[in-house]
């Protein structure tokens, strides 16, 4: 039992030594990939995806793919924490095994690595409630698919090998990769149709991936839209 | 609690059983992420991925982990099959009368089961079908043998985890106390919070067959050169061959984790060649191991013991392996980053020699443990009449570079055996060292050039005394291409996360000449394969 108390005696101490909570989450749970600068440079980040996009956000550049916010603001508290929480699939966990205070201490760090955080007030976008995405949206939505283009990065059959795909970076010059519709558990934004709908409003900046608040300004064919890239999905 | 003492006698039970983690596409299935997170080339562990596993397989900093909500969830997400083998042409010293087998077939299959149970506890089993052992049989020939098991077998346990000292979660009921808007949760510690000033993480306790060399700077079982068993002609007992049971080619595995001895064996009256892994960097063996980090997490302490070498329980009581080992982490940044470990390692009776001696035989004390048979003398040596216990020290360095695409390993260990018997006097090196140094580069996303050399001055029994005899020294250079088809990274590729490496080698002997399984063996080109799913 003294081992035991001598054991929590100095973890308390430590404790109390920790001169700032935020960075020492970050420090544990952040910086094997995105590097103690925050410049996506941890002594792990090049084998996360080697020569290829994504790689570590580097968030002292202030660009960030998943908001939502409209496209060139930067993500709200929630939007870093529906991060953290959800993970990138394939390329970063879910850090939902830290604590609820842990998981807002490294938003709370990551946001330091920017100073525009500090006068920034990022407003989210509206997102209406969906309506029913059924076959006959699915259709409609076909149409809205042709007309916006997205078959060219995205292809005809929504499999991530349109015209173009080939050929995309991302703004660091990585080859980067649409996403293959067959496969929503992929989506780096989430697959629910109000993430679709984010994703679609927001873009992802720092990506090929625009947004589309005003080339498709009616929310009634971005649901549509939406329920077509649903019916995608390989069953 | 009580679920985590059945655990732990689980794990003492499996400690009883016969003996390499790879990256596993189950915590790739249950993380959903693909092999890159945690590997900068399967298998070897990236700085994530080494986090991970000192985490007990989960996220660094984090604690719970849902269990699997399903059975079916629990098999896609705690299982994974790793099959794994080289094609390879025996040497041609083994040809006589009668030709022997072209190629070697894979055969190498492991089933894992791993994940983490509880926020404190983790277990890790691995069962193979087959390892290859070599073996002397009754006649006195060196035999290829099999043996199937369990390898790894361990539970990993968060102490502080388990005396509720990183609060976390038990905490959580006091959030309703913190009114301070601007400073919400700031009662909240969980492991994360604890991971800078002195206190990193852990300490963790592995208790079981555990993998101690796993934090070591280059860890024996994240090689990416397959181990080549040793090549033998075929037994004399077999009858296929006149010119049987001969050594051909020492097992192509890492010359500084070796054990460097000709002529000794293990507990139980086992071979144990010269480059066989052994004691600290043994892939896995019964043990207790202790490991954490401090100093904001850049210095790595791990000390505990293993039985090693002892394949009978009994005599594991009889044999005692404590090692220590400290790691230093150094740079944050991608662009350069790397470790060095310093490691100690003791063997107490782990090695045997048998040898000529006066008669009578040593007495037999009470309570000794006897080996089931005395091993017969080696072909043509005459007789054996003597067997005396070794004592063996183990000090090495070990570092690793990696820079980008770049990943440099390095070990070097160095070995004396003490309690060699009088009569062996002038006739029984007792210090061996080994070398062994690696550079791999990932040219393109998918292909890995690697280079590795091995270096070894060997003890143990001199020339034309016992066994081998010939030169102590032996240099390899191995050359390998490694081709990641898939690594869970495009399931529009394959829809399931699963990995396939292909791999083309040749391994050449800088030191050949002689009649001895160091000199005498050719180059050998090697076609190997990793399947995991």
């Amino acid at each position: 039992m003294r081992a035991v108390a001598a054991l929590m005696l100095v973890l308390m101490v430590t404790r109390l030594a920790a001169a700032d909570q935020a960075t020492a989450v970050y420090n544990h749970a952040c910086s094997w990939c995105h590097g103690k600068d925050g410049r996506g440079d941890g002594p792990a980040a090049f084998s996360i995806n080697k020569y290829r996009s994504p790689r570590p956000r580097d968030f002292t550049r202030g660009r960030f793919k998943l908001r939502s916010t409209p496209s060139g603001q930067l993500p709200t508290d929630d939007d870093l924490l529906r991060t953290v929480e959800r993970g990138i699939p394939r390329y970063m966990p879910s850090f939902k095994g830290l604590t609820a205070g842990e998981r807002r201490q490294a938003v709370e760090a990551l946001k330091r690595f920017f100073p525009g955080f500090e006068s920034a007030h990022p407003t989210p976008v509206t997102i209406p409630e969906a309506p029913a995405l059924d076959a006959d949206a699915a259709v409609r939505g076909r149409r809205v698919y042709e007309d916006a283009g997205c078959a060219a990065c995205h292809g005809d059959r929504g499999r991530g090998d349109g015209g173009s795909a080939a050929a995309l970076r991302d703004d660091v010059g990585l080859p980067i990769r649409p996403a293959d519709f067959r496969f929503p558990r992929l989506f780096k934004g989430g697959s629910e149709p109000a993430d679709l709908y984010r994703t679609l409003v927001t873009g992802m900046d720092g990506t090929p991936m625009p947004s589309y608040a005003s080339a498709i300004d009616d929310p009634r064919a971005l649901w549509d839209l939406i329920a077509y890239v649903r019916s995608l999905k390989r069953r | 609690m009580v679920v985590v003492r059945v655990l732990v006698g689980l794990s003492l039970l499996l400690v009883g059983f016969p003996r390499d983690a790879r990256a596993l596409p189950a915590f790739a299935r249950r993380f959903n992420l693909a092999c890159g997170a945690c590997h900068s080339a399967v298998p070897r562990l990236n700085a994530f991925g080494e986090a991970f596993h000192e985490n007990g397989f989960k996220p660094p900093g984090t604690m719970e982990v849902p269990l699997p909500a399903t059975w079916q969830d629990a098999v896609k997400e705690t299982m994974a099959v790793w099959t794994r083998g080289e094609f390879y042409e025996h040497s041609d010293f083994g040809s006589g009368p009668t030709p022997r087998q072209g190629f070697a077939v894979p055969e190498h299959a492991s089933v894992y089961v791993a994940g983490p149970l509880t926020t404190s506890t983790s277990v890790f089993l691995e069962l193979e079908n087959t390892v290859h052992e070599t073996d002397i049989n009754k006649h006195g020939d060196f035999v290829n043998s099999d043996t199937g098991g369990a390898q790894k077998a361990f539970l990993m346990i968060d102490l502080p985890m388990l005396f509720g000292l990183h609060g976390g979660h038990s905490m959580a009921h006091m959030d309703h106390m913190n009114m301070d808007p601007d400073h919400p949760m700031d009662m909240e510690m969980g492991m994360a919070t604890m991971g800078d000033g002195l206190v990193g993480h852990g300490p963790m306790v592995m208790i079981g067959r555990v993998d101690p060399s796993t934090n070591f700077s280059y860890a024996v079982d994240r090689q990416l050169f397959h181990d080549v068993p040793a090549d033998t002609s075929e037994a004399v007992g077999s009858g296929k061959t006149a010119a049987g049971g001969m050594l051909l080619r020492m097992p192509l595995q890492p010359y500084a984790f070796g054990a460097k001895f000709f002529g000794i064996f293990k507990r139980g009256d086992h071979t144990l060649l010269p480059t066989e892994p052994a004691l600290y960097h043994t892939e896995a063996a019964p043990g207790v191991d202790f490991h954490g980090r401090l100093f904001a997490s850049k210095l790595l302490y791990q000390f505990g013991f293993t039985t090693d070498a002892a394949p009978e329980f009994l005599d594991r009581f009889h044999t005692f392996v404590p090692y220590t080992m400290l790691r230093y982490d150094f740079g944050d940044q991608d662009g350069l980053n790397g470790s060095v470990s310093v490691l100690g390692n003791y063997g107490r009776n782990v090695y045997k020699v048998f040898y000529l001696a006066p008669t009578p035989l040593p007495p037999i004390l009470p309570g000794t443990v006897q080996p089931r048979h005395t091993p017969p003398p080696p072909p043509g040596r005459g007789f054996v009449n003597a067997v005396q216990d070794l004592d063996v020290w183990r000090e090495g360095i070990g570092g690793n570079l990696r820079r980008g695409p770049w990943d440099m390993y390095a070990a070097y260990m160095y070995d004396q055996v003490f309690d060699v018997p009088d009569r062996l006097a002038g006739r029984f090196e007792r210090r061996g060292q080994g070398l062994t140094a690696e550079v791999d580069y990932r040219l393109t996303h998918s292909l890995v050039p690697s280079l590795r050399y091995d270096w070894m001055k060997a003890g143990g029994f001199k020339s034309d005394v016992i066994f081998e005899p010939g030169p102590r020294q032996s240099q390899v250079l191995h050359m390998q291409m490694r081709w990641y088809v898939f690594e869970g990274d495009n399931l529009a590729k394959v829809p399931v996360p699963a990995l396939l490496a292909l791999s083309v080698r040749d391994s050449v002997n800088l030191t050949p000449g002689g009649s001895e399984p160091f000199g005498a063996w050719r180059n050998g080109v090697f076609l190997g394969f990793d399947l995991a799913f």
